[in-house]
């Protein structure tokens, strides 16, 4: 019971008829007098079902209240709960404390911090809101940070919504195909599968791209050594395989420390770039076509950088090449996400990139990323 | 009337499949396909002006370089390119509301038609 008292510290004490019996003591600055409950306070919450009998409230046992003391000037509003003590079944208590929303309403009723109890969070936000008053610096941070908040929602709603773009147009594109194919003369179907198949294949890539996409956001970076050379040549092989064509490729790698760093996001980078340099390559240059790659360790950082002489990219179009669905090229292939992905990921492992391309001559991306310490 | 069919799309596939389609059509005369928008822009400047002679160009949407939009801007932009022997299809698999009511605004565009292109298609192009 003392705990009780103790702990709200604005409590009620009311008897069969709802007459107010006893109240607490930071109640006492502001109620003065015992009588009925009823002449003093009126229900906010709940409003419907309720009426002021002892029958009545111990129905809503298990809500919240929210009381307004109406004869008061301020007319001051306590939120809490009624409970039937097990020593007092005849008895209901009002366990709450004043509602407040600023700083100001604490001094309005002449009530101190210490009127109230100390688990009370709402003294707790009202504390906090105080220093905060007090303390521009804080106040401007956390200006700042919701700021911050803010832009990172609208790039995710931008994003969702390109997403969806994508969705109803990148994605249709290639089932569209598909149908359009399967619905051609029987005799002229069967020549077109292996298209098709391509067209479904191409369908696929894109929906790995966009799993890469977001799993760069959820997945946790997860450092350890890299194997430039395996990954590398696994990721040339496999590109040279998907797109049937074989470029010559020139590998140089100068490691005088292990480089450290998230493999996942490194093998997506390094797939993405080997991926454009064989299906942007000139087929007009036949065996005269290159990807040079080369690879500089040290303790702090690794330099990546990758080299073809494929079809290139316009000036006017380099700005945007790193855009989500931006596609510079009219190669069918492309799916304007790549690029994007690679940005992100960069970004995600602190690092940089730049690229430097010249229309029909090649392109060299340039990656800069930190050399991560092992735990 | 005998038709000459333009098809302007990014995508390689849907090239060949309307290519595919239009050569089974009554009324085509030829197939010429883009998949760069400006060039069929030029094309359309030089084509033959003759009044047996019927244009019929299906335009995609989305396309690097120049889009949908941007053609037809371009088109408008010059009114004699207009005439009434040649006539724009947007064929495009946007089912985006924005795309449609925006086309809406463009007095060039005879028909909006969603992707792909079926033999019913082009008996109706024929017909009309």
């Amino acid at each position: 019971m003392q705990t009780l008292k103790k702990l709200f510290p604005f409590y009620l004490r009311l008897d069969k008829d709802l007459n107010i019996i006893e109240y607490g003591r930071s109640m006492g600055k502001l109620l003065h007098e015992n009588g009925s409950f009823k002449d003093h306070f009126k229900f906010i919450r709940p409003n419907f079902g309720i009426t002021y009998s002892f029958a009545s409230i111990a129905e809503f046992l298990d809500q919240v209240f929210i009381l307004e003391l109406f004869h008061h000037p301020k007319k001051v509003r306590f939120k809490g709960q009624f409970i039937i003590h097990h020593e007092h079944e005849d008895e209901l208590w009002f366990c709450g404390s004043p509602w407040l929303m600023s700083v100001e309403d604490l001094q309005q009723h002449d009530l101190f911090v210490t009127d109230f109890a100390q688990h009370d969070s709402a003294i707790d936000t009202l504390l906090m809101l105080n220093q905060n008053l007090l303390n521009l610096q804080d106040n401007s941070k956390m200006i700042a940070d919701l700021k911050q908040k803010n832009e990172r929602l609208q790039q995710v709603n931008e994003r969702l919504d390109a997403i969806v773009y994508a969705i109803t147009h990148d994605f249709r594109a290639p089932l569209l195909a598909s149908i359009g194919l399967l619905q051609l003369p029987e005799s002229m179907v069967l020549e077109e599968l292996p298209e098709i198949l391509q067209t479904l294949k191409r369908l696929d890539r894109t929906i790995i791209h966009l799993n890469e996409l977001s799993k760069n956001e959820k997945i946790a970076l997860k450092f350890s050594t890299i194997n430039w050379e395996e990954l590398i040549r696994e990721s040339y092989h496999n590109y040279s395989v998907i797109y049937g064509i074989k470029i010559p490729i020139h590998l140089s790698i100068n490691e005088t420390t292990p480089f450290h760093s998230d493999t996942f996001r490194i093998r997506t980078i390094v797939n993405n770039l080997i991926s454009n340099a064989i299906k942007y390559a000139r087929p007009i240059l036949e065996e005269a076509s290159f990807i040079k790659i080369s690879i500089h360790t040290d303790p702090s950082s690794c330099i990546f950088t990758i080299e073809d002489n494929g079809e290139g990219i316009d000036e006017k179009n380099l700005e945007n090449i790193f855009k989500l669905f931006y596609r510079a090229s009219i190669k069918s292939q492309g799916n304007g996400i790549g690029l994007y992905i690679i940005k992100e990921m960069v970004q995600y492992l602190k690092g940089t990139i730049t690229v430097k391309s010249v229309k029909n001559e090649g392109t060299t991306f340039t990656l800069k990323f930190p050399n991560q310490k092992l735990e | 009337m005998k038709t000459h069919f333009y098809i302007i799309d990014d995508d390689e596939l849907f090239l060949k499949l309307g290519k595919m389609y239009l050569e089974m059509g009554t009324c085509t005369s030829s197939v010429t396909l883009f998949n760069d928008a400006t060039e069929a822009l030029k094309a359309i400047e030089n084509r033959e002006e003759s009044l047996d002679q019927r244009y019929v160009v299906f335009l995609d949407l989305n396309m690097p370089i120049l889009n949908g939009f941007g053609f037809l801007e371009a088109l408008e932009k010059k009114p004699k390119l207009l005439q009434k022997n040649i006539q724009i299809y947007v064929l495009t698999s946007s089912i985006n509301q924005d795309d449609i009511e925006r086309i809406k605004q463009y007095k060039s565009v005879t028909e909006y038609l969603n992707k792909p292109m079926t033999r019913e298609m082009v008996q109706h192009v024929c017909a009309s």
